[in-house]
């Protein structure tokens, strides 16, 4: 049966009307329907999950953001209060007594470790994709583009191990003090200059995240690599340009949108990881990091170390105050975005054309 | 099929800006050009013509070694320019490719503003300061006749050019490192009529001051622009003539089946 | 007066400091409790025929007994499965609070907040654990000698250095290097932060007492170098890779912290002897503390005034509902819990000598026993 049958039995074309084929013309009517149904409810799904999971965390949250104030982003107690004394009511909240919560040193936390990652892991990616789309023959290329893509599935956990046993105690002997000592006393500078610690800490935890999304931004932005056409790097060539200004004219601007997108990807991982910034920050409540060195913690860390003992507070005022802290690294990975697609919007004009070559 | 060229004295070496000897290239099992002397003029305008797999682009890369990064690519005999190998370690690459220039069959721009693209290979060969570069940016579109059209945008993305303007840029582009010899890769094979007979008149008036070398399967346009052309068969080159010549009174049976429009 | 004030005046006369509040509570308690007069059998109840399905959660320090003690009842008893899981003492107080899993493990008793959110929620003691303070100062092989005073001034940060001469004072003989102290306290809420936080209160009433309300999670005071590190298995190996360390850890990893080099300290206990925590000092202490265990099993035994007593001890409890949503599961729970506290089963020391803990006291067991019985 060929597809020109059907078309001539379909009603706009008067022809002998065939069963088989009305049958076949209706199935398809439906199959049409429902494909445009289902892609409209998998296009919405996402909003729809985004839109409840703030929901229900602003719910949790309401009570502890009506009582933390401004007080929850300023301040830098954390302060679960007497959980086997009194119970007091401010603004009608049930809280024990001396709770008192301010989130400023998770919130900074967060952005300074995932900073770091980020600054240390673009660099790194971009290097690699580039040794691995160019630079390494294809045999050595192949099987490290594999490993490459089995790093990025390592659960976090064997990172924070591996962070708390090998990585903190050898940066904090071997790389740490170096790093001081050559730094001068200047301000921005001496955040590097100060005791070094024992390696459990803002810059290791920075570390430890840049290696986790290193392979992340690494596989895509090969993958970007490989769309940009070879025409165009062939043309930077044909100038007399070298491999590494063929690479930073033409390739790189050429996917500059993508490497911002697959940065963002890997700054997601960032701020939401849990597991091995718990393990490898020194997980400090209470104050933010004198140094680079200093122990520290994040929210998405804090959530899941005090989830447990936030139960014990009978007043449901710690689990409140952890779901308004989820709500405040909900809304700076939305800011972050945001600023992303600002900057691709800015800086995306002279990209490489979307969708051509 | 044994082919062999009819003429290979057309140019004295002395008057040759590349001469080629004995030049085999292949790729992998694949030879693509078989043994190919030929002297190409200097100042002139050369056609490379020939049925589509003849060699005819393989050779033209070979001219500026563009095929070095093909894999499998293998070579044997000699490229001179200006009586030096191009394949010594003392040319140097870069150099080669400034004083060699190229054109490829689509516009390729880089992700960069106009202006940056003109002055993309000046910057790279440092061939003026950072304060000359508008200047530059301004003589070559006028050169190629754009600068009307983009002086307004100069700081846009070349993306938004029609394909003809994307074309002329580059042609301005290439020309901005001042070449010796502009290789021409089927320049306007993905052009309308009108901006191909730009870029034909155009390439009329580099010449003799650039040597200009154009692969091209538009037999009319290979006379209109040419005045030496080359005809290419399965990898050998089957006559080097006058362009007149070759059209008029082509002597080997290939050719004279080509231009009549039998093979390819 | 207005609502708010009248509700915060009735909450702070419920919620009377910790201690005190032992007694007061076991008074509220015992209208309800109803039994608790009467003298429970020691002996383990039958468990239903028909075939039951229970649910523990909780602590994470109780959970391998938990499981061990769960095998060898189902061997007896097989149509009474108990399934385990290590989630926290936190989580296995509200998951036995609202329903969720029939028996909470925890190494906290109940807050006065909680029993009066929940009423019908019993803590009964299961067992005695113990914590140790342990340390990794290279080049001392001998147990340090330290008083309750000394830690705390290191976790307040006014002593920093092992070389401080407070501490040298206490170790006469000892070769204190120049090693500056890194703290090291749980990040994660933890029944063991919940005693360590009482032992510093009880023990340093003006310089930390009430300052810092003792909890699952405390607000630390700001040592310099103080790190945290979650669960006990994290501070053993974070003290044990970190010279300087001085940490609380769970007696049961006392084991896995010698392997990891790390020492345990001898506690001037409140006698003025230097104590470690071994079975024979827990039960002194222990013992001291029989006769004060409330019907409720609400206690802090913290501090012993026994003169062999180490100063660190306290009841594991399992947290159960005494209103159960049916006689069967009742019945079951009942069995679980008298099997356990039973000194021939549970309470043997098969089981408590490889976590370190030891046996209930006889006052407590009868106590436990009246609770168990009440479950209905």
């Amino acid at each position: 049966m060929s597809l020109v049958r059907t078309e001539a039995a379909s009603p706009s074309n008067p022809g002998p009307p065939s069963d088989s084929a009305s049958v076949r013309e209706r199935l398809r009517n439906a199959e049409t329907v429902l494909w445009h149904r289902g892609t409209f409810v998998a296009a919405v799904l996402p909003f729809l999950g985004l839109a409840f999971a703030i929901t229900v965390v602003a719910i949790k949250g309401w009570p502890a953001i009506l009582v933390n104030g401004t007080h929850f982003f300023t301040g830098s107690t954390w302060q679960p209060g007497s959980t086997y004394g009194s119970t007091v009511y401010p603004h009608g909240v049930a809280t024990p007594q001396g709770a008192s919560y301010g989130a400023w040193p998770l919130i900074l936390g967060t952005v300074q470790s995932s900073a770091i990652a980020l600054i240390l892991a673009v660099p790194i990616s971009i290097g690699a994709a580039i040794a691995l789309t160019e630079r390494l023959p294809r045999s050595i290329a192949r099987p490290a583009n594999f490993a490459v893509e089995l790093l990025a599935g390592i659960p976090s956990v064997l990172f924070g191990l591996w962070g708390i046993l090998t990585l903190g105690p050898l940066l904090a002997r071997d790389v740490y003090p170096h790093i001081a000592s050559i730094m001068p006393d200047v301000p921005v500078l001496n955040f590097f200059n100060s005791p070094t610690g024992h390696g459990e800490g803002l810059f290791t935890s920075g570390i430890v995240l840049a290696i986790m999304i290193v392979p992340i931004i690494t596989a895509t932005t090969v993958e970007l690599f490989r769309q940009v056409p070879s025409l165009n790097q062939e043309g930077a060539r044909a100038l007399g340009m070298t491999d590494a200004e063929v690479t930073h004219s033409v390739t790189i601007p050429w996917v500059r949108n993508g490497i911002i997108g697959a940065s963002i990807l890997g700054l997601a991982r960032a701020l939401g990881e849990t597991i091995a910034i718990a393990m490898i920050s020194g997980a400090i409540l209470g104050h933010t990091a004198q140094n680079i060195y200093s122990p520290m913690t994040t929210i998405a860390a804090t959530i899941v170390s005090q989830l447990d003992s936030s139960f014990t507070d009978a007043t449901g005022f710690a689990t409140a105050t952890l779901a308004e802290a989820a709500l405040v690294l909900a809304v700076i990975s939305v800011v972050v975005n945001v600023i992303a697609r600002f900057i691709v919007h800015r800086t995306g004009k002279l990209g490489g054309p979307v969708g051509r070559g | 099929m044994a082919v062999a060229p009819t003429s290979t004295a057309l140019n004295e070496p002395a008057d040759s800006v590349l001469c080629a000897k004995n030049l085999t290239v292949g790729f992998g099992e694949a030879t693509i050009l078989n043994d190919i002397t030929v002297n190409i003029g200097r100042g002139h305008a050369t056609a490379l013509i020939g049925p589509t797999g003849s060699g005819k682009s393989t050779f033209l890369r070979a001219l500026n070694r563009m095929n070095d990064r093909v894999s499998g690519y293998r070579r044997n005999g000699e490229v001179t320019l200006e009586g030096e190998s191009i394949f010594t370690s003392g040319m140097d690459l870069l150099d080669l490719r400034r004083k060699v220039g190229m054109l490829f069959q689509r516009p390729n721009p880089f992700p960069m503003s106009i202006r940056d693209n003109v002055v993309a290979g000046v910057k790279a060969h440092r061939m003026a300061k950072r304060h000359q570069f508008n200047d530059i940016a301004e003589a070559r579109l006028t050169q190629v006749g754009l600068f009307d059209a983009v002086k307004d945008r100069l700081n846009k993305s070349p993306f938004q050019l029609s394909g003809g303007q994307q074309q002329l840029l580059c042609l301005a582009r290439a020309l901005a490192v001042e070449p010796d010899v502009l290789l021409l890769d089927e320049p306007t094979s993905s052009l309308d009529p009108v901006t191909t007979e730009r870029v034909e008149s155009l390439i009329a008036n580099l010449v003799p001051s650039i040597s200009v070398v154009i692969v091209t399967h538009n037999l009319g346009q290979a006379q209109r622009v040419s005045d030496q052309t080359m005809m290419f068969f399965d990898g050998e080159l089957a006559e080097f003539n006058t362009t007149k010549e070759l059209f008029t009174n082509p002597q080997h049976p290939l050719s004279s089946q080509y231009v009549r429009g039998h093979i390819g | 007066m207005n609502h708010k004030v009248r509700k915060s005046l009735k909450a702070s006369l419920l919620a009377l400091p910790t201690l005190g509040l032992a007694a007061a509570m076991s008074v509220s308690l015992c209208s309800t409790a109803g039994a608790a007069t009467k003298k429970a059998s020691l002996a383990v109840v039958a468990p239903p025929t028909s075939k039951v399905s229970l649910s523990e959660t909780g602590s994470s320090l109780l959970f391998p007994l938990f499981g061990s003690w769960m095998t060898a009842y189902s061997e007896t008893y097989p149509n009474i499965t108990v399934s385990t899981a290590s989630t926290g003492s936190g989580t296995g107080i509200s998951s036995a609070l609202n329903g969720t899993a029939n028996i909470g493990a925890s190494d906290a008793y109940l807050s006065p907040a909680q029993v009066q959110a929940t009423p019908a929620a019993r803590n009964i003691p299961l067992a005695i654990s113990s914590m140790f303070i342990a340390y990794n100062v290279p080049g001392v092989t001998d147990h340090l000698k330290l008083t309750p005073q000394v830690i705390a001034n290191i976790y307040l940060g006014k002593i920093t250095n092992w070389n401080n001469s407070a501490i040298m004072k206490l170790n006469s003989g000892v070769m204190l290097p120049n090693l500056p102290i890194v703290t090291v306290h749980r990040a994660d809420g933890s029944g063991d932060t919940f005693l360590f936080s009482q032992y510093m209160s009880v023990t340093n009433p003006s310089s930390w007492g009430n300052s810092i309300p003792i909890g699952t999670t405390i607000a630390w005071p700001n040592a310099p170098g103080a790190i945290g590190a979650t669960g006990n298995s994290g501070m053993v190996s974070t003290c044990g890779s970190t010279p300087g360390c001085l940490a609380y850890i769970g007696i049961s990893y006392l084991a896995k912290a010698q392997l990891a080099g790390v020492g345990e300290a001898s506690l001037k206990n409140k006698s003025g002897k230097y104590v470690l925590p071994t079975s024979a000092t827990m039960t002194a202490a222990a013992l001291s503390f029989a006769s004060k265990t409330p019907k409720t099993g609400t206690l802090s035994m913290i501090n012993t005034s026994a003169k062999n007593g180490y100063p660190i001890i306290n009841y594991e409890y399992a947290i159960v509902l005494s209103s159960q949503p049916n006689s069967t599961t009742a019945q079951a729970i009942r069995s679980v819990l008298s099997w356990i506290i039973s000194p021939t089963n549970g309470n043997s020391m098969t089981y408590l000598t490889p976590v370190g803990f030891i046996p209930l006291t006889p006052a407590a067991r009868q106590n436990s026993a009246n609770q168990v019985a009440a479950i209905k």
